[in-house]
């Protein structure tokens, strides 16, 4: 898995890194586009469908709590051992916009090939996302 | 404030805010007594859309009694639930298809280790799970919304520095007389 699906702006991040840093992958042009609202947020929110009994313990357990009592509350829940679907399901509800952010984020920083590895896998995941909203 | 008068737990009533009317698809299967996956299905089509509207019409009178409701507001989220339903299908589809099977698998183990390097995907994720057990009932924009949206509209270079900050609180929903939704079902034989 060496090719990133980059948006042009994201390219020029790219082609801005180390040259040895960017030896070894491929580039493919992300043409995909959505714009997102609140409101569309909202919706895939409540389109959200998840199995995972730890995910669903969570969602109970957040109600009402104050924003240091969610922190460690999520700081308590990882995703290892979630399955494919539930970690799909959660990352249709963020929507590609904000993938696109945390693309660009985590260019502007890439400093070795293991980070380069986890845009990838963004990056992939955010070109499932665009390509479903094509020819809807 | 625009109000309506509610039942509570106690047999008294309470005048509450009317609410607007949110077309989830929870939302319009009770009300219409439809199972979810039924109106799940028809949302996806303009055919099945316009027969949802027209269902919903039928109530019209009751509808803007308990609600503040606007049927060009109604038929508007029809469309945007239409689009978001349509894409999760071809999404969900695609990311489990035998031909990307191996390489999604990939991206999601990798998406799994985020957490020790990343916090802040992990952060991300959790925020939308927990935004998602409000949002089956009630898909008013709530202060975790407006901080997943802004993040959207971040610049990149800020976004990880800001998708650190704590999450806002979610508050509790109101209590309601029989379940934590603001719907009210409609009076029997109306269905």
């Amino acid at each position: 898995m060496n090719t990133l699906f980059l948006t042009a702006e994201e390219q020029k991040v790219f082609q801005a890194l180390p040259a040895k840093l960017r030896e070894g992958w491929t580039v493919e042009e992300e043409k995909g586009q959505f714009q997102d609202a609140e409101e569309k947020l909202s919706m895939r929110m409540a389109l959200l469908r998840l199995h995972d009994p730890k995910l669903l313990a969570v969602q109970k357990r957040a109600v009402g709590l104050s924003s240091g009592q969610l922190a460690e509350l999520l700081a308590q829940t990882d995703l290892k051992g979630v399955a494919d679907d539930d970690l799909a399901e959660l990352t249709f509800a963020v929507g590609p916009s904000i993938l696109s952010k945390l693309i660009e984020g985590l260019l502007l920083q890439a400093k070795t090939d293991a980070e380069l590895e986890d845009i990838v896998a963004l990056a992939l995941i955010r070109h499932s996302l665009l390509q479903s909203y094509i020819s809807v | 404030m625009d109000t309506v008068q509610r039942s509570q737990p106690d047999g008294g009533k309470k005048d509450v805010e009317r609410m607007p009317f949110k077309a989830t698809p929870e939302v319009i299967s009770q009300f219409l007594e439809l199972k979810v996956d039924e109106v799940l299905t028809q949302m996806q089509s303009v055919g099945g859309r316009e027969q949802l509207f027209v269902k919903l019409m039928e109530h019209e009178e009751y509808l803007r009694k308990i609600h503040d409701f606007n049927p060009e507001e109604l038929r508007r989220q029809l469309e945007v639930a239409g689009e978001a339903v349509s894409a999760k299908e071809k999404f969900m589809k695609d990311v489990t298809s035998p031909e990307k099977k191996t390489m999604m698998r990939r991206a999601w183990d990798r998406m799994k280790g985020f957490a020790l390097h990343h916090p802040i995907i992990a952060v991300l994720l959790m925020a939308c799970l927990v935004a998602g057990g409000y949002a089956t009932w009630h898909y008013a924009g709530n202060t975790i919304m407006a901080w997943l949206h802004g993040l959207a509209e971040t610049a990149p270079a800020d976004v990880l520095r800001r998708a650190t900050e704590a999450p806002p609180i979610i508050p509790a929903p109101p209590p309601a007389p029989s379940g934590p939704w603001h719907v009210s079902p409609l009076p029997p034989g109306l269905g």
